[in-house]
């Protein structure tokens, strides 16, 4: 009874629906006509709905403004919520949503899709009233159910879902609108079934069902598709077909090809259930055979679900599910990434049979015969391999060409006259010009073919060219062999000589010959040696002058002869004051000499005071012209090579005239590798030797033999090796004094050099002694090997990094007595003028010496043995000579900063000395702490400290560690303070501060004078101890 | 159990030019290098036995018995070494640096290509040592060449081949055009006599063969390898050596890129690869009976100077079937 209500009610309604809208529509076109225009702006996000949409509406919602209308939008929303609330009141609970899916729609005309709010209101509508059986065949709550499928996609599976439940099967539209799908999906056997079904169920209105079918058959015929079995609509025809499986049977089991058509509409068939217990029962038989159980379900709870029973009781499959439910396998859960490994989209391999096969070149093939040349020509311009017989074949050729494309074609024409003549001679000229091939598009050599051709268009191999690089092919040897060969008889032929060349005309300008060591007992002495340098140094830039006229030269000329007059000009009393050592020769004496006239000029130099004035004077005073800076940029990276190059090229006198300076830059030399082997060797000879490398073979550097040891340090920029000097080694036999450094540098550079000298030059205290001495460099054109005194008690980093296996810490007495070693050294470096750069805990070697009488109280001006015990500073690769600088020039790192990077390095301000600064408070911070320093900002208000109007808040830098409790806290803040924050030490930001460092020194100086012997332990204990772990 | 493979120890200490073994043992083997040097080695003990000096780099050297030495190099002239007694002359001189020495059995002669564009032949025997001197031609500067039996290959710049019977060098057998269309490395004689085989710069091998009938003509090949594809760009490396098995008649090739192939040069196939060296291969040669492979791994300079691993000779134990053809077709 209730159902026939409802379907009549159904039938009714749409007609009421009708009338409902025109209603509206008659009303509000009562009222106004909207303009289109109102809402042309959007039309495009207007969802085009059946039924259409009302213009009045649309007007509304697109012409208000939208904060007013969000409020309309909530009234509305407010309401129906209100009403659904009392949902369960009511005699009809569909018909609230029903209308709040209306009213949506009219007001959120861009809604679609499953995030739409529409959506999700018919996802709650259609899925409240799933196991409602009073609207199981109301056509409102149908089409609830299809607008839904609109928005999340029309499954198959809605309907199957819809099937089960008995919704809408006695509903025209629900067969109408399934059979549609299944004929756009391509199954029109099923859509067949379906409308069959439906007729046959006699689902409502049954008219249009028929027609609709009528249109689908005669769709079926045109496109070819025929129904046999179907011709008559017979229900169980098709129920009864047992073969193929009906889209709405279930397959009975697993073994089973041929499916159940059991429908929904048919009443269980209790046949069904005996089959699927005869086909578990087969499965049981099976089991003999030692198969595989297969798990089964008879009474499809759990499977079949959708086709259990509708009886209401085990309803299985009563939740379509919301969309997000649905689709929760699409969304990844969220899990924890670390240590995941992504899968990656591996490139598939190319199989090995093809790769091993031998690629067959047929250009190659075609090259050999004649008859295919004209092939190769067109494309190669071969032309000189052509047969001179050929006249036809060059006509072809001609008319080839006029085809191919024209730039090709001039230079083709152009081969092809000059074949006319048919000599061999202009064949064999023009084979040479013919022969540059080219690569293929896809090719890249990893040689510059067009390097080993010379200007004539000739091959050069590989062995000439670096033959040519060496200098070896112009060489004359034969001159020396005919000589030689002449006295082989008599004389064994290991005298080596070579004859210098100076060519006039060949553009390697000569270099200082390596002149090799005879085995006879005369000693090749550094005087000797010196002499020979001078004689190239000296000779060279005049005869360049004779044969170049270069302006350089000229220049290089002038300073010489200046050097000479201030030599003459400099007063005696000068030259006391500097304690000038006797020089062998005056070449160095004249060198020296302009040396401590830098000296002197840099020793007055006050850190207080403008850089530029002082120097100014200082070279009006000598006569000279100002100081002439190499052009840079402000600010500019100080480590930049092409600004040290500028910087060294600049310096006066050249760098070649320090002492200790070997000068082979125009020569490579490749002992690197070498050394190396050597080095590794050693290490693996202290574990257990299996190479047999002659680790006795010394290394020579122009007459200076070394022997190589072990590698001690490595950098980004080279390799510190321990090697003795081999004479040395041979007079006093001891390992350790005559033990080296090596410093194998594999970008020449020469500005460590040039630092070491300045500051052995320019400071005249004992701080000297902290500074590591470089005996010599050789500087080559591609490398560069410093020979360095070596200091073997390691570095300070090496002491905290045992304090740290050890879990302990450095002691605060240490660590006071090392900051006031390296405050020494900082304040003494910068009064020189020179920045380190590259303070860190590996680069402050320990330095305690043996000492017979030291004294217990510490003594801050080195007596009593205190001087002997410090460290040395080493590394000066990245240090700047601010003299060379113009005097506000400003630095900027252009490298890859860390925390171990002063604070402007790491803001890309520009900075000067703070680098230095930073760099002992990383060191200090490290012996501390035992960890390196990061500091954080504090904010300090500004008026106490810089005077004038401006109070900004400005920031100050403190290290993230704070000090234990039984330190001495308030010095340790007070130097971190000003070392962090040198700027705001002054008054006027006024730089170097090194007059602030050396108070604070004092300070902790007293302190140590104070307490150096506390509590049972002592400096110098703490120090001996040190020492003998060394 | 043998090492497969292992590294000299005192490797030359500047770029390797040469690698050659002793004719009449598998143990020695002689090694000349940019450093002036030609070092003899007992790859058996893994030990220099002895060094002979010049006077510039040494770009080739041989043997003539298992006692005698010839070297030619940058120095222009030909030196000769006794390994026994230790004793040193120099044989004769070129106009320009000496690129290749090779030793004729058959004549009791050294043969020498230099880059003044002449071959010239040494009877060691005499005192007055030179025997001949051939032109090759203008601008034939010679690049490698390579004898087997009486026949001479002579591969000089220009892309050009010269086929000589050294029992008769005033007249050039063949004279050919590479084909390879770019500058030779290297060219080696086959064992049995038949052809020989060059590569170039351009990562390209090409087999040929003496025979000038167009049937053998017809099998001639060449075959592209020493490549690798960096960045979707096929990138060529000059192939620096050449070897041929004594026995297998297979050969290794080795390239710029530091990789050695086998490769069966009758069938066509790749044989083996064997794991990169460290830098560019610059020499190879087999043993007389075939058991070892000595490979020269030293930075050619193909790329100017630049910072490269160190030179060194590395030996390859050669198992029985390593080298020995897959399928053996008589394609006489």
């Amino acid at each position: 009874m209730e159902r026939k209500q409802i379907i009549s009610k159904a039938q009714h309604e749409p007609a009421n629906d009708k009338e409902l809208l025109r209603s509206i529509q008659t009303s509000s076109e009562q009222k106004y006509i909207p303009e289109f225009s109102s809402f042309e702006h959007q039309k495009e996000n207007i969802l085009p709905i059946k039924q259409g949409r009302s213009a009045a509406t649309l007007s509304q919602i697109f012409s208000s403004e939208p904060s007013a209308r969000n409020a309309e939008l909530q009234v509305g929303n407010d309401k129906f919520n209100a009403e659904l609330e009392n949902l369960d009141e009511l005699d009809d609970p569909f018909d609230v949503y029903d209308r709040y899916i209306k009213w949506t729609m009219e007001n959120y005309p861009q809604a679609l899709g499953p995030h739409s709010r529409v959506c999700q209101l018919l996802e709650v509508a259609s899925n409240s009233f799933v196991n409602d059986t009073r609207y199981k065949n109301d056509p409102r709550y149908l089409r609830c159910w299809l607008q839904y499928s609109k928005h999340v996609g029309k499954l198959k599976e809605l309907f199957a879902f819809l099937k089960s439940n008995g919704i809408g099967l006695d509903l025209a539209t629900f067969y109408e609108e399934y059979a549609e799908l299944m004929e756009t999906m391509k199954c029109y056997k099923e859509a067949n079934e379906i409308f069959e079904t439906g007729i046959s169920r006699r689902a409502q209105p049954l008219e249009r069902l028929n027609k609709r079918y009528k249109q689908f058959l005669t769709r079926m015929t045109l496109i070819g598709v025929n129904f046999s079995t179907s011709a008559i609509v017979t229900p169980t025809s098709q129920q009864l077909t047992l073969n193929s499986r009906t889209v709405l049977g279930f397959k009975s089991s697993a073994f089973s090809t041929q499916s159940q058509p059991m429908n929904i509409f048919h009443q269980r068939n209790p046949t069904t259930v005996s089959d699927i217990e005869s086909a578990n029962s087969q499965s049981v038989a099976s089991d003999d055979n030692g198969k595989l159980n297969i798990f089964y379900d008879p009474n499809g709870e759990i499977g079949n679900s959708a086709l259990a029973p509708t009886d209401g009781k085990t309803l299985a499959w009563n939740n379509y599910g919301t969309y997000f439910s649905r689709k929760k396998e699409d969304i990844r859960e969220a899990e924890q990434w670390r240590g995941v490994t992504l899968p990656q989209n591996n490139k598939v391999r190319a199989p090995m049979a093809t790769k091993l096969e031998v690629y067959h070149d047929k250009s190659v093939e075609s090259s050999s015969n004649s008859s295919t040349n004209i092939h190769q020509n067109t494309e190669q311009a071969e032309i000189g391999s052509l047969n001179s017989k050929n006249n036809c074949l060059t006509e072809a050729l001609k008319k080839l060409v006029d085809i191919q494309s024209k730039p090709k074609s001039s230079q083709l024409l152009q081969n092809t006259n000059s074949i006319k003549p048919h000599t061999t001679s202009s064949v064999s000229q023009e084979k040479k010009q013919a022969k540059r091939y080219e690569l293929g598009p896809k090719e890249k050599c990893c040689v510059k073919i067009d390097n080993f051709y010379d200007e004539n268009g000739e091959e050069i191999s590989f062995e000439e060219k670096r033959a040519k690089a060496l200098g070896s092919l112009e060489r004359n040897y034969i001159e020396n062999i005919e000589k030689k060969s002449k006295d082989l008889d008599k004389e064994e032929c290991n005298v080596t000589e070579y004859s210098i060349p100076i060519h006039e005309t060949s553009p390697t300008s000569p270099y200082i010959e390596k002149v090799d060591k005879k085995p006879s007992p005369t000693i090749c002495t550094r005087a000797a040696l010196s002499d020979i340098i001078e004689m190239f140094t000296f000779t060279q830039p005049l005869k360049d002058i004779q044969n170049h006229n270069s302006d350089e030269e000229k220049k290089a000329l002038n300073s010489t002869v200046v050097c000479k007059t201030i030599q003459c000009d400099q007063p005696l009393s000068k030259t006391d004051e500097c304690k000038i050592n006797e020089q062998e020769n005056s070449v160095n004496n004249m060198l020296s000499l302009d040396l401590i006239n830098r000296g002197n000029k840099t020793k007055s130099f006050d850190p207080m005071t403008p850089i530029q004035e002082t120097s100014q004077v200082d070279y009006e005073s000598n006569t000279l012209a100002p100081p002439v800076f190499p052009e840079l940029s402000n600010p500019c990276n100080p480590i930049d090579p092409k600004v040290i190059e500028k910087l060294l090229a600049a310096i006066q006198p050249p760098i070649n005239h320090y002492k200790g300076f070997y000068d082979g830059r125009k020569q490579t030399f490749d002992n690197g590798p070498k050394i190396e082997k050597i080095a590794r060797c050693w290490e693996m000879q202290s574990r257990r030797c299996t190479s047999s490398v002659n680790v006795e073979e010394p290394i020579t550097f122009f007459n200076d033999s070394f022997l190589i040891r072990q590698k001690v340090g490595e950098g980004g920029f080279g390799k510190v090796y321990l090697i003795l000097d081999k004479e040395d080694f041979a007079v006093n036999h001891n390992e350790k004094k005559s033990s080296r450094a090596l410093k194998n540098e594999t970008s020449s550079s020469a500005l460590e050099f040039y630092i070491v000298r300045q500051l052995q030059e320019r400071i005249n205290s004992p701080a000297i002694e902290s500074i590591i001495s470089v005996h010599s460099l050789y500087c080559y054109k591609n490398e560069s090997y410093m020979v360095m005194e070596f200091c073997h008690q390691g570095t300070i980093l090496d002491v905290v990094n045992q304090a740290k296996r050890e879990n302990t810490q450095l002691d605060e007495l240490l660590v006071f007595f090392f900051t006031v070693e390296l405050l020494k050294i900082i304040e003494s470096i910068h009064e020189a003028g020179i920045i380190h750069g590259d303070i860190k805990a590996d680069n402050c070697l320990l330095r305690l010496e043996p000492i017979e009488e030291w004294e217990m109280q510490y003594d801050p001006s080195g007596a009593n043995g205190w001087s002997k015990k410090g460290i040395k500073l080493i590394d000066f690769g990245r240090s700047i000579d601010v003299t060379l600088f113009p005097n506000d020039m400003k630095f900027i790192a252009e490298w890859v900063t860390d925390d171990q990077d002063c604070v402007e390095m790491r803001e890309g301000r520009p900075w000067k000395w703070q680098a230095d600064y930073y760099g002992l408070a990383g060191v200090v911070h490290c012996m501390l702490h035992n960890r390196y320093m990061q500091i954080t900002p504090v904010l300090v208000e500004t008026n106490t400290f810089i005077s004038g109007p401006a109070t900004m808040a400005v920031k100050r830098y403190k290290p993230i560690l704070s000090f234990k409790r039984y330190w001495q806290g308030e010095l340790w803040q007070k130097l971190f303070d000003l070392l962090l924050n040198p700027l705001l030490a002054t008054k006027d930001g006024q730089m170097p501060i090194t007059q602030e460092l050396k108070n604070i020194r004092e300070e902790f100086e007293q302190y140590l004078i104070q307490n150096c012997e506390k509590n049972g332990k002592s400096l110098k204990g703490l120090l001996k101890k040190l020492e003998m772990n060394r | 159990m043998q090492q497969q493979q292992f590294e000299l120890a005192d490797p030359p200490s500047d770029a390797i030019s040469s690698v050659v073994f002793s004719p009449t043992t598998s143990n020695q083997l002689l090694v000349s290098s940019w450093d002036k040097t030609v070092r003899l080695y007992d790859i058996h003990e893994n030990s220099l036995r002895a060094s002979f000096q010049h006077k510039a780099s040494v770009l080739d050297c041989c043997f003539s018995d298992g006692a005698h030495i010839f070297s030619g190099g940058l120095d222009h002239c030909i030196k000769s070494f006794d390994i026994n007694s230790t004793n040193e002359s120099i044989v004769g001189l070129h106009d320009k640096a000496v690129k290749c020495v090779e030793y004729s059995l058959e004549k009791h002669m050294v043969v020498s290509g230099s880059w003044d564009c002449t071959i010239r032949l040494w009877d060691i025997r005499k005192k007055d040592a030179l025997f001949g001197q051939y032109e090759i031609g203008e601008g034939a500067k010679v690049f490698a060449l390579s004898l087997v039996h009486y026949k001479l290959v002579v591969a000089t710049a220009g892309r050009q081949f010269f086929i000589y019977d050294i029992r008769n060098m005033s007249e050039t057998i063949q004279k050919r055009e590479s084909s390879l269309k770019f500058m030779t490395r290297c060219v080696k004689c086959m064992p049995d006599r038949r052809g020989y085989a060059s590569s170039s710069i351009e990562g390209r091998v090409a087999v040929e063969f003496f025979d000038p009938s167009p049937e053998a003509q017809a099998r001639k090949y060449a075959f592209k390898c020493h490549r690798k594809v960096i960045d979707g760009v096929d990138t060529v490396y000059p192939v620096n050596a050449l070897a041929f098995h004594p026995t297998h008649g297979t050969f290794a090739s080795g390239g710029a890129d530091g990789v050695v192939n086998i490769w069966d040069g009758f069938n066509k196939k790749r044989l083996r690869q064997y794991p990169q060296y460290p830098t560019s291969i610059a020499s190879l040669d087999f043993s007389r009976d075939g058991q070892y492979l000595a490979i020269a791994s030293s930075y050619t300079f193909e790329e100017g100077e630049k910072d490269h691993p160190p030179d060194s000779v590395f030996i390859r134990h050669i198992n029985e079937n390593e080298c020995k053809p897959r399928v053996i077709t008589s394609s006489a």
